[in-house]
């Protein structure tokens, strides 16, 4: 194997690695399905994978990560939507068993947790991009840049999905 | 909770990834993914291609096969459809290039946006750009096929049918996946919907419908107007040609052909039409035509010789030349005699014992073992009436005698038939089932008529039942046993005239002789023999005028009743022309 190719192995191992956390988020706030997450995951670093070669500046890695990550996401979900639109729509203890599974060995989920994924699961696909970045503690400038909106067209999204997302969460909380 | 709140329960979280990969894993699973991308975008691409591909070799193997302008034009119509179809729909998956996933992401969403519009705009007018230029060649190709107004409309209202069909199914995908999509997709990049995407009407619906079947009924129309005023032959019609020409076309024969007998001699012959409506070659003279039932006659002479040569009686019975058969054999069979069998006197039933025909479809053997196993049959199944008490049609008696002979000789009764009558009237064409060669219009094709539509066919009725109806022959060639059978009653030949004769009268109170129906016609100053045979596909029909030494015979390459008038009318026009009448 040549040296380029070696460099790009690298470079991609390297990425996943750091991003591991970020990407796994995403999925989860994307992927309702238990079975659907592996395959959500692995769609996203082979996205990563090809795009990885046309990123030249460092700098950017990080916004670019959710750029591929949530775009994936997004595409995923309507090529899963038939699918999903048979199955039961994700409930609180199915996100519960979900997280669940994923943190074996590690103690049990917080429950609000659960919670807080409920409700970001109510908001639209684009609400929930900017809720996650929000979440993921993203300046306004670095989630327009991630969304491709002005600085205070992000801004006004995320206040709009920050004020459902709460009355989702106190709804949820009186169930 | 706060902001800041939230933001600690969320990065509080801790995943394990899905599966625990290795490094050289991961790799090899996104190298297999992006060759998966790739795979799936190039079979697309390949589907796409194939489609028109299979379609052009269709359409452009069919180039080679149709002599029609019509058709030709049709052809080529489908072929640069198909062109264009394929072209199309690559052009229009590479009109909004594939979304970056790395792009922010309202480009992204903009993007896939775009495709859906392109979607609902390729689906919408699928009607025009698919449909339209398909069904045209069709209906061209199919109304240059030679085929009656009926079978053409039949087929205009098929392909629009089936277009409106298609045409509806592209609607619903549009209105249950696409349109929801992009309303989706537009309220993500918080544009209003777009309401300029509403149904259309009814009304336009209907006239759209009426603009399309209107031009799919273009090639119908000048097929009417030119291909049915224009003979698919390219020569020039004489006269006398045209009054066949115009009895082919108005009883919808593929072929028309007729030939006349006078004084020993053949002095008159007409064809006109195709030898295949799909693949319209103009019949010759020399054609060969399936004869049918006009077999029985012959079948009969050949016995005949038999007798002559004291091989055989008239008075021979069944069991005298089968006696292994006796027991197996309903016993009032025993007695039955070759004349009895000759003149359908026999008893046995007009249909065929049903497992018995099913098995010489299969035809499992030789054409002798074929005919005995199917004569075992019929004689094991009881008789309809008493032998020799009255005529009933049946291809099983003729059928019977063609085994009795090979019984006999040892031989077949196609060698038999060949050697002994074919080859001393010089009848070189004769041969037995489908004329011409499988697959190829080097001769006539019969016909079969299914809903309406005309197709071409080459099949025949089993060997099992050769004896009584499965010779072909150029209609010169029939002509040929027809002198024979009438200067045979005058003077010794082949047969004796007595033996001829014998052969052409029937028993007291009957009509039917050896193979001959004997009638009185005015025209033919008195007596006539006359035989038609028809194996569902063909259908001949000849006429004898022993006293006038006058002969007509008329074939066309279809049955039914149009073929039966239209050689009826053949017949008429030549006993009109020659004996005046």
């Amino acid at each position: 194997m040549n040296s380029e190719a070696q460099a790009a192995e690298d470079r991609f191992l390297a990425v996943v690695a750091e991003n591991r956390l970020r990407i796994l988020k995403v999925c989860h706030v994307y992927a309702w399905q238990p079975e659907e997450l592996p395959d959500l995951y692995q769609e996203i670093l082979i996205q990563v994978w090809r795009s990885l070669p046309k990123l030249k500046n460092q700098a950017y890695t990080n916004t670019w990560l959710y750029r591929v990550a949530l775009n994936t996401a997004i595409s995923f979900g309507r090529k899963h939507k038939a699918r999903r639109e048979k199955t039961i729509s994700h409930d609180h203890a199915m996100i519960q068993q979900l997280l669940d599974a994923k943190t074996s060995g590690e103690p049990a989920a917080d429950p609000r947790v659960a919670v807080l994924y409920q409700a970001i699961a109510k908001l639209d696909d684009m609400e929930k991009a900017v809720v996650t970045l929000f979440l993921e503690d993203l300046s306004y400038e670095q989630i327009a840049e991630v969304t491709g909106m002005t600085v205070s067209h992000a801004g006004v999204t995320l206040h709009r999905a920050k004020k459902k997302l709460s009355a989702l969460m106190e709804g949820g909380g009186h169930e | 909770m706060n902001d800041d709140a939230l933001k600690q329960l969320w990065q509080s979280q801790k995943f394990n990834a899905p599966s625990a990969l290795t490094d050289a894993e991961q790799i090899a699973r996104a190298r297999r993914g992006v060759k998966q991308l790739e795979h799936t975008i190039f079979w697309r691409d390949i589907r796409e291609v194939a489609v028109g591909l299979v379609g052009m070799l269709w359409f452009g193997s069919e180039l080679f096969h149709s002599h029609s302008v019509m058709s030709l034009l049709g052809c080529w119509i489908l072929i640069l459809s198909f062109i264009f179809i394929s072209a199309t729909l690559l052009f229009n998956q590479r009109r909004v290039p594939a979304a970056d996933p790395a792009a922010p992401m309202e480009d992204f969403i903009r993007c896939d946006l775009r495709k859906a519009e392109v979607q609902i705009r390729l689906l919408r007018s699928v009607l025009w750009w698919y449909l339209l230029p398909i069904m045209v060649g069709v209906n061209l190709f199919f109304a240059g096929s030679g085929l009656d107004l009926f079978s053409d409309l039949s087929y205009l209202f098929l392909t629009v049918g089936l277009s409106v069909f298609l045409w509806w199914v592209n609607l619903w995908a549009v209105k249950q996946t696409l349109l929801p999509l992009k309303v989706e997709l537009e309220s993500l990049l918080g544009q209003p919907p777009d309401v300029t995407i509403t149904k259309p009407k009814l009304m336009k619906k209907l006239l759209l419908l009426i603009l399309f079947t209107g031009i799919c009924a273009v090639p119908l129309l000048w097929a009417t107007t030119v291909t049915n005023s224009l003979p698919v032959t390219d020569r020039k019609l004489s006269d006398e040609e045209q009054i066949f020409e115009g009895f082919r076309k108005q009883h919808q024969l593929p072929a028309l052909a007729v030939v006349v007998v006078k004084d020993g001699k053949i002095c008159d012959r007409v064809a006109v039409g195709i030898r295949n409506v799909n693949d319209p070659v103009p019949i010759t003279t020399n054609d060969l035509f399936h004869i049918g039932s006009c077999t029985k006659s012959m079948t009969a002479t050949l016995a005949a010789m038999f007798i002559e040569e004291g091989k055989l009686r008239w008075n021979t019975t069944i069991v005298e030349v089968f006696p292994e058969l006796k027991g197996k054999m309903d016993p009032r069979y025993e007695t039955v005699t070759v004349e009895q069998l000759l003149t359908q006197r026999s008893g046995v039933p007009g249909e065929p014992p049903p497992a018995a025909w099913a098995r010489a479809w299969k035809e499992v053997g030789t054409p002798v073992e074929q005919r005995y196993a199917f004569i075992s049959a019929v004689l094991a199944q009881p008789p309809a009436v008493a032998p020799g008490t009255k005529f009933i049609y049946s291809n099983q008696n003729y059928a019977l005698v063609g085994a009795m002979l090979e019984k006999i000789a040892g031989r077949s009764w196609e060698e038999l038939i060949t050697e002994k009558l074919f080859k001393p009237l010089h009848m070189d064409s004769a041969g037995f089932g489908v004329p011409g060669t499988k697959g190829k219009v080097n001769q006539p094709w019969g016909h079969a008529r299914k809903f309406s539509v005309t197709l071409p066919v080459q099949r025949d009725n089993p060997p099992a039942i050769s004896p009584a109806g499965r010779v072909h022959c150029s209609l010169d060639d029939l002509a040929r046993y027809v002198i024979f059978q009438m200067e045979g009653e005058r003077t010794n030949g082949l047969l004796k005239a007595e033996t001829v004769r014998k052969l052409h009268t029937p028993p007291a109170g009957g009509d039917y002789a050896c193979g001959w129906v004997c009638l009185e016609r005015d025209w033919a100053g008195g007596r006539t023999l006359m035989h038609n045979g028809s194996n569902t596909m063909w259908y001949v029909v000849m006429w004898l005028a022993p006293e006038k030494d006058f002969a007509v015979i008329a074939a066309t390459n279809i049955a039914g009743s149009g073929a039966e008038d239209g050689c009826d009318d053949a017949a008429s026009a030549m006993i009109g022309k020659w004996l005046g009448e």
